[in-house]
């Protein structure tokens, strides 16, 4: 349940009589309301308009559950299969599609990993238009593989009996290792990789 | 040599030799450290199936320059007791093999930004469960220090 807001628009007053005209407003749906009631001059409008609030008429009206809040709720108490129960039930072409972005960036903050992964599919098929969902949808892929039958002649067995024999002299410092030969050491890998523009075959390794 | 099923079928492979040790000075527990590319940059990484993200040491990243504006910027993310900011970006990491085909996988990975020295404390880059270590079929020989890995296909 949530409060709307009431904004007074204009109001005319005929001898004992106002006919108050206001528009009240909750999460983003909006509906004008008139009303007439008998109060004195002396009424102020505040009153009439607090008073107002109490009316049935506008609490049936935006009382309702709304269903995008109720997704937010049961996603933050991590309700997750009830979640995707309920987002099924939603007719997404009524709904801009930040409010998807909305889900997938919330699911990412609590860490639900598998659940964004989900989330950014369906987006994706949902708003096949929107490059923002689509961008999502690319980053947060399952892994894929993209090479499998690259060769390989680097002498990883070489640099790892160089670490074990050189761990104490060389321990904090960044090493660069080709072939279990030392090539080059820094403080900083930024420093010591620029010293070495092609990588091929070198090993970047900070020595514990 | 090759790790086999009870019923001879291939498991796996291809191995690299790892390091068992603890991943910085500062750290209470030993790793399994392995070398790797990251999006073709050589360096190390330690696998943490605790871990959801393959997540990338900022020192490496800001050597292989990754670019802002490919990511999901503005994500928060638990690590070791620090909630750090950062993008997630889609990087490619190989495994490196001593014996057997390297492979290189796409992957989802969370880059820290502006992060201070002392609260990352130079751990290298992690290798976690769901947006990399899933594809994979993996083995850990601690008596001669290998890492096993492979496809479900090889």
């Amino acid at each position: 349940m949530y409060e709307p807001n009431i904004f007074h628009k204009n109001h005319f007053t005929d001898q004992s009589q106002t006919l108050l005209n206001v528009c009240v407003e909750s999460n983003s749906v909006s509906k004008d309301f008139s009303f007439t009631f008998v109060c004195s001059t002396s009424t102020p409008i505040n009153s009439a308009i607090a008073e107002l609030f109490s009316k049935q008429a506008i609490k049936n009206t935006f009382n309702k559950p709304n269903p995008i809040l109720s997704l937010e709720s049961l996603l933050k108490a991590r309700k997750f299969e009830l979640f995707f129960a309920e987002l099924e039930k939603i007719d997404w072409t009524k709904h801009h599609p930040k409010v998807f972005i909305y889900f997938i960036r919330l699911a990412l903050e609590l860490e639900a990993i598998f659940l964004a992964q989900k989330l950014s599919s369906c987006g994706k098929k949902l708003y096949p238009e929107n490059s923002e969902l689509q961008k999502f949808a690319h980053i947060l892929e399952k892994p894929t593989l993209t090479s499998k039958n690259r060769q390989s002649d680097i002498d990883l067995q070489a640099n790892s009996r160089w670490i074990m024999e050189n761990r104490q002299v060389y321990k904090g410092q960044w090493v660069a290792l080709k072939d279990g030969s030392l090539l080059d050491t820094s403080k900083s890998l930024k420093t010591l990789a620029s010293k070495f523009p092609q990588h091929n075959n070198i090993y970047f390794t900070k020595v514990y | 040599m090759a790790l086999l099923f009870t019923n001879g079928n291939l498991f796996v492979k291809a191995w690299t030799p790892y390091e068992y040790r603890p991943a910085t000075n500062s750290d209470l527990t030993n790793r399994i450290i392995i070398p790797i590319e990251i999006e073709g940059f050589p360096t190390s990484a330690f696998i943490d199936t605790a871990s959801p993200y393959v997540v990338c040491s900022p020192e490496v990243a800001e050597v292989i320059n990754i670019d802002p504006s490919t990511s999901i910027e503005q994500i928060s993310y638990n690590i070791r007791g620090n909630r750090l900011r950062g993008g997630i970006h889609r990087l490619s990491i190989t495994l490196l093999a001593q014996q057997g085909n390297p492979l290189s996988i796409e992957s989802s990975v969370f880059v820290p930004y502006h992060i201070d020295k002392d609260v990352w404390d130079s751990y290298p880059t992690v290798l976690g469960l769901i947006t990399f270590l899933e594809l994979l079929r993996f083995a850990v020989d601690s008596f001669e220090e290998k890492f096993y890995f492979g496809l479900n296909t090889d």
